[in-house]
Formats: C-alpha cells, structure tokens, sequence
C-alpha cells in the first residue's frame, strides 16, 4: 500500500490544522517529520515522482481543495502531489527542498482561492449570519439564568472595544473556564452584522487583497477563511483580527457606482 | 544532418508523444518514417540512443522557442513574468502533448536508467535557466524563485498530462506572479 494513503498518514493530516488551507498546507509539515524518520524516509524517497497519486489521498486532497474553495479543486490537489513528491525527491541533497514546495503550494491554494474564483451566493452570509445570532443568544440567556449577579452586558461592552491583544489577555486571564469565558469568546450581533456588510460592500468593488505570504504565519488561516472567503468567525478574538486584517485590503467602488449611475 | 535522419528524429518524437516511448516500438517509427531498421540503426544505433537524441532535440527546440519569445522584452524583470506567459501559450496550444523530459521521468524511472538521469538533467537545466532570469532581475534568491517556479511550471504541466484543458497553469500563473512579487521585494 502506498505510504501516502494509508490512514494513519490522512489522520495526521487531518488533525494538522483547523482550515482545509491549513490541512493542505499540514501534509507537507507531516512528510517534513517523516523523512526525519530514516525507514519512513526511505519509503517515501523511493516514490515515483511523476506517478498518478493514490486515489484515497487525491480524494482527500480534492475534498479539502473544495472546501477552500479552489476554482479547480482536482488540478490543485493533483499539483499539490506533485509539489509534494518533488520536495521528496530532492530532500536527500537539498534539505531546504521541502520548505520550498510548502511555499509553493501556499501560493497555489492562495491563487486557486481568490474570491473572485469562488464568489459565495448570499444566501450563505445570511444563514450563517442567523445562525451566529441565534448561537449567541442563546449563550447570553443561559449565562444570566445561570449568573445573575454578573454584571454581563458591560463585560462584553468592554472586551469588544479591546484590542486583539487585550481581548486574548483577558481570555488566557482566566483561571478556569466558566460559562462567562466561553460566552466572552463570541462576537455581538451587531459585530458580526458589521462585519457580513463589510464583506458585502466589498463584494460590489474592486479589491486589492494583501499577498497571504506577507501576513504572519498566525495571521494566515484567519486572513484565508474570514476576509477571503467571508466566513465571519463568531469568536471575538478572530472578529478583532478579521477587522484589522480588513484594513489592509484596499476597494474601489468607482467603476460599479458609475455602472449603476448609467443602468 | 541528413534528411532521412532527420525525419527519423520528427517522426520518433511525434510517435513518443503521442502514443508513449516504451509503447512505442523501432517496427512502427521505420513504417512511419517510410525507411528501414537497418537506416535507423545506421544513424541511432539503438532505440535507448534515439530516445536520448529526441531529449536533446526537444530541449533545445524549447529553449530556442524560450529565447527568442523572452528577447522581445526590454527589462530583465519582465521576462520573469513572460516566461509564465509562454508556458501558458504553449500549453495551451492544440498541438501540446507534453514535456519531453517529464514524459521521459515518468516512463523510465529508475535512477540508472541513461534516460532517467538526461531527463532529470534537463529538469536541473530548466531551474538553472529560470534562476538565470531571475538572477537578471536583481531577484537576490532567484535559485529559491527558481525551484518554486519550475515547481509550479511543472506541477501544470503534470495536470495537463492527466486532463487536457485543465486550466491548472491559469492558476500556477496567478501564484507565480505571487512568488516574483514577494521575491521582489525581499531583494
């Protein structure tokens, strides 16, 4: 059985990330500690390169491909392979041959990702929208049955209008996790309803979006999920990250005003 | 070079990339090429050494193909990006049947095969020529730009092999355009 496709190797990659992006990204970080393995090393340095890629693996690949929404998921989960399998190939004389094809396939999921590429009907927004709402809600009137003494709303007043460092300061604070930590970890409906028309607005221009590459490594997998794709995280430390994020894309709504102006 | 050998040369090459090198056999190329065995052992000597003829040909028909539409361009950088637009031509091209040197990996990939180790040559080569360019364009890692480039060159390559139209170098440009930026920038 090919080394790649066994169910050990797919469940690392499953747990090496939150995001299909980072899963993706996750098997080059998995074959990178097996080949620190000299028997695994071996096996996988043996491969041929140029091969069609095991079915089990291509159709995880092309699976989580999908979810990122790549405009052509089974070509990016085929070209990821390859990437992969030449990192291999050339890992015993050049070490840095990995590190390199990583970069490379952060490229490709990026380019493959665009929002352009994957334009999300509104219905989505609006139903994760109701969906976030009712979420919190429902968070808030658990937490005062069950606090009553506490002081909730002024809490949330003042951790929303905290900086993302703040806002994470004042989470890892807290001594044990109590309702009030897990509800301080979600956005208010106003936030979010800001936020979805944000993405909106941004929809009907034209965007330059920064290079993924460019953000910090942490910054990545919220950058991809929440300002490219326009899944508006319910969790205020993702919200406050989001927000700054979005500062850096720069929109111009001329063209389409114009266009409306004439129709 | 002599005409016969010559159309021995176009005939094996069209005959290896579309039906295959190793399915190809010397029976098929003579009855193509309208000669006889023993003509195309007097210029080849054996099928292994045509093989390796064809390599050499293709590579070079590339490289001049390469040359010739990079020198329309004034600035070094430019042809950076240029490059990706002449791969995306060529493999958009009705005609594109692959690259001869991936072709030949792939069927012949043991190590010590002759061909296997001319054909990952020319793989070494085409990084070399790519780090070249980008070297040109004050790109302060252009070996590091390079291996990402050719990855990306031949990971669409490699997906037009399984599926003809694709459309994967579309992308590998947009990402290459990513890379050449960001390499840019850190020169």
């Amino acid at each position: 059985m090919h080394l790649l496709e066994t169910d050990w190797f797919l469940r690392l990659v499953q747990k090496s990330g939150n995001t299909p992006q980072a899963k993706l990204i996750g098997m080059f970080d998995v074959v990178a500690d097996w080949l620190e393995a000299p028997q695994i090393g071996n096996q996988l340095s043996a491969l041929d390169v140029y091969a069609h890629p095991p079915a089990t693996l291509l159709n995880f690949l092309t699976a989580e491909a999908k979810a990122c929404g790549a405009a052509l998921p089974e070509a990016l989960a085929n070209q990821l392979y390859f990437m992969l399998m030449c990192g291999v190939r050339d890992y015993a004389h050049q070490k840095h041959s990995l590190p390199i094809a990583r970069q490379t396939a952060e490229a490709l999921i990026q380019a493959q990702s665009q929002p352009s590429n994957s334009r999300q009907p509104l219905y989505r927004y609006a139903i994760a929208g109701l969906a976030s709402v009712a979420v919190i809600s429902a968070s808030l009137a658990a937490f005062l049955l069950l606090q009553p003494s506490h002081n909730y709303t002024d809490k949330l007043a003042n951790l929303t209008m905290s900086k993302p460092s703040q806002a994470s300061n004042i989470m890892l604070g807290s001594s044990s996790p109590t309702i009030a930590t897990v509800i301080n970890h979600d956005a208010s409906p106003s936030q979010t309803a800001e936020m979805f028309a944000k993405i909106e607005q941004m929809r009907n221009g034209s965007c330059i979006y920064p290079e993924v590459l460019m953000l910090p490594q942490q910054q990545r997998d919220v950058y991809l999920k929440s300002v490219v794709h326009g899944q508006i995280p319910t969790n205020i430390e993702d919200l406050l990250l989001m927000t700054k994020l979005l500062e850096k894309v720069r929109c111009n709504y001329t063209p389409k005003l114009m266009q409306n102006s004439v129709g | 070079m002599s005409l016969l050998r010559e159309r021995i040369l176009s005939t094996a090459t069209e005959l290896f990339f579309s039906r295959g090198i190793n399915s190809t056999g010397v029976d098929t190329i003579v009855a193509e090429a309208g000669t006889t065995k023993m003509t195309l052992y007097k210029y080849f000597h054996s099928k292994e050494l045509l093989i390796i003829e064809v390599l050499k040909k293709s590579q070079h028909d590339l490289y001049a193909w390469l040359e010739l539409g990079l020198a329309k361009n004034k600035k070094p950088e430019d042809k950076l990006n240029n490059l990706l637009d002449l791969i995306d031509d060529w493999i958009k091209a009705p005609d594109f049947k692959g690259v001869s040197f991936i072709k030949a990996s792939t069927e012949f990939p043991q190590e010590s095969n002759a061909i296997h180790q001319l054909s990952s040559e020319q793989s070494k080569q085409f990084k070399l020529f790519i780090a070249n360019i980008a070297n040109d364009a004050g790109i302060k890692d252009a070996e590091v730009l390079a291996l990402q480039l050719a990855l990306l060159i031949e990971g669409a390559m490699q997906a037009e092999n399984m599926q003809r139209g694709s459309g994967a170098i579309t992308y590998a440009k947009i990402a290459a355009k990513i890379l050449i930026d960001n390499a840019a920038k850190h020169s």
